[in-house]
């Protein structure tokens, strides 16, 4: 009922008794005539037929780092039918989200969005309210699905990555742009003594006008990829949002230490029965990474063979899971726990709650 | 039509329906030519209530003011009457009973005729400005009600009444015959009343209200329906029976209790 449609009720109520206490017939009648008219229109409005509503937006999705405010307009395509204007309710969002709906001018409606997690979110659904004939009731319709999605990029994508010192040793396929042990010249440098006898360049000092002994120094090579499995055998429920927000903070660092090393990731999400293999080579590909993980992908398949992981993000509870705690003991990991945790998991395995540095366990998987 | 013009034409026909009304009973009043204010009492108390109107007209914030804040202001002199029944008490004379119904029955027809001019102005203000109903529907049906009244209590019973304390007297004894007579309004007061409910339906209805043509009509057309259906039940059941409360109210209140009960908020 609407705020009209209350004062029409207690106006109808009061009416009927003043007329009876002065017993005017004629504005009794009225009193009965506004209540059958009302009858009628509440009936007339609950047979009505449910219309097709569709509900657009633009833009569609809407990208921004989490504590950001993003905005879209919302427009509503429907049959306005004999009674008129259809309203735009509400906006109810997913858990993790707060939704404020204000008319615009032009019959459409701004929405604003906000949300303290990080991660994608879908599953909007629109509320609208058709008004009966008098505009005293109203019966709302639910559009269930709506286009509209919302990422919440993780603000480890900001974050300045700790420094990852490149092992002398590390050998892969992208050169690093630092000294190392690689096959590719990086630079020449007077001989110091502690240099290969092999690294010496005879040629350069046979035809430089001085004896200086200069040698060759190496760059050091990085993997093109690192491939990262994320793991998840649990439903989150009410606790997706904060779910979503730890694992695309600690993917989202772990992608940057990985960039700034020179190397790219692979991301692997398998998530409850499905896969989806997300190349994060950039810094704008790891964005859409963290994101797309948490697309629902394709069913499981022989894929993964040859994708080996070579790090591992998953969460406390799944570690119950005995093929999934053999993989976190042998491989670098980060356990994400959505609570507080103590617990030491070993030397390659970070416990991640929200701020860990995740530099070290990268470093890690370059040098293997 | 727009709706602020549909408003300012429901507002006019609406005040001048209960104009009519007034104008009837003061009509009434003045032909009898025996109602008129014979003491300095009457005149004080009369004109006490012609200065507060005065006063509410001039003061924009009384004007906009609760019914109940404009009503309580016209009965300020019945604080007095608390006082006297206590001096009665008190002293054991018969003179504070006798001067607080002097003063009641004079105070009655005194506002009875000064306070419609304004509480006509100000249903007409409210259906203008679109205001709620449970403020309008009301008071438009106690308006009408004792205009009606008041123009009946000019008749017969008036007649051999002398100055506003007889009107006051006039008054009391209708009151007590409503209950075998009931208000019978004259073919002016009927057309006045007529208006009064074309006025209140459209209003209360939303019909005037922005919206679709087909909507509009669709109001409209119900309204004719069910008023034609309540009229052929009024004229049935009065064919048939006395009284016409009973099959007016008990629909009306049945209706009011089904639709908020089926389209309350769990």
């Amino acid at each position: 009922m609407t705020p009209r449609g209350r004062d029409f009720i207690k106006a109808i109520v009061l009416t009927t008794v003043v007329s009876a206490l002065t017993d005017l017939t004629m504005l009794l009648a009225l009193a009965l005539v506004l209540c059958i008219v009302a009858f009628t229109s509440m009936l007339f409005l609950r047979a009505a037929p449910t219309r097709l509503l569709e509900v657009h937006f633009t833009p569609e999705s809407v990208r921004v780092f989490k504590g950001d405010a993003a905005e879209t307009v919302v427009r509503l395509q429907t049959e306005t039918g004999v009674w008129g204007i259809v309203k735009l309710a509400a906006i109810v969002p997913p858990k993790g989200v707060l939704a404020t709906l204000s008319p615009s001018k032009d019959e459409s409606y701004s929405l604003r969005l906000e949300t303290k997690f990080a991660g994608r979110f879908e599953g909007f659904t629109a509320r609208v309210e058709l008004p009966d004939a008098l505009g005293l009731f109203t019966r709302a319709e639910v559009a269930e699905k709506t286009p509209l999605r919302l990422d919440s990029l993780p603000l480890g994508l900001l974050a300045h990555p700790s420094v990852v010192g490149l092992s002398a040793i590390a050998l892969g396929e992208e050169p690093s742009g630092m000294r190392g042990l690689g096959q590719e010249f990086y630079a020449a440098e007077p001989y110091a003594g502690v240099s290969e006898a092999h690294d010496i360049l005879w040629k350069r000092i046979a035809e430089a006008d001085d004896e200086l002994v200069v040698v060759k120094l190496r760059e050091a090579n990085v993997p093109e990829a690192v491939h990262v499995w994320f793991l998840e055998l649990e439903e989150r429920g009410l606790e997706l949002p904060r779910w979503m927000d730890l694992v695309s903070e600690a993917t989202s660092r772990m992608g940057r230490c990985l960039l700034e090393a020179g190397a790219g990731m692979v991301l692997i999400s398998r998530r409850r029965g499905t896969v989806a293999v997300l190349d994060a080579g950039s810094l704008t590909r790891l964005a859409d990474a963290t994101m797309e993980m948490w697309t629902a992908g394709s069913p499981e398949s022989r894929v993964l063979e040859s994708h080996n992981p070579q790090m591992v993000v998953t969460g406390m509870k799944e570690l119950g899971n005995r093929e999934i705690a053999s993989l976190v003991a042998t491989i670098p990991s980060i356990v994400v726990a959505e609570e507080k945790s103590e617990g030491y998991l070993g030397d390659r395995t970070i416990v991640f709650v929200g701020s860990e540095d995740v530099g070290r366990l990268v470093q890690a998987v370059l040098i293997q | 039509m727009k709706e602020n013009t549909t408003h300012r034409v429901l507002s006019v026909s609406t005040g001048g329906a209960l104009a009519i009304l007034y104008a009837q009973f003061l009509l009434g009043f003045l032909r009898l030519g025996n109602l008129f204010p014979g003491t300095l009492l009457e005149y004080s108390i009369l004109g006490a209530q012609v200065l507060k109107v005065i006063a509410i007209f001039s003061i924009q914030r009384l004007r906009r003011a609760s019914y109940a804040i404009v009503l309580d202001l016209f009965s300020i002199e019945m604080l007095a009457l608390p006082i006297m029944a206590v001096g009665n008490l008190v002293l054991g004379t018969g003179y504070y009973s006798s001067a607080a119904m002097t003063l009641f029955l004079t105070w009655l027809p005194s506002v009875t005729l000064v306070v419609p001019s304004f509480l006509i102005y100000k249903s007409s203000m409210d259906i203008k400005e679109g205001g709620l109903l449970i403020s309008i529907l009301p008071a438009v049906a106690v308006q009408a009600g004792t205009l009606i009244f008041a123009a009946q209590a000019t008749g017969r019973e008036s007649v051999a009444a002398l100055g506003l304390k007889g009107f006051g007297e006039s008054m009391i004894r209708a009151g007590g015959r409503l209950g075998e007579v009931g208000l019978v309004p004259n073919s002016i007061g009927l057309a006045a009343l007529g208006l009064i409910y074309v006025s209140l339906a459209f209003y209360a209805s939303g019909a005037g209200r922005s919206q679709s043509l087909v909507r509009r009509n669709f109001v409209i057309a119900m309204l004719a329906g069910a008023t034609l259906l309540v009229s052929g039940l009024v004229y049935f059941v009065q064919s048939m029976m006395a009284g016409t409360l009973i099959v007016l109210v008990a629909p009306s209140i049945a209706m009011t209790v089904t639709l908020w009960w089926s389209t309350r908020e769990t």
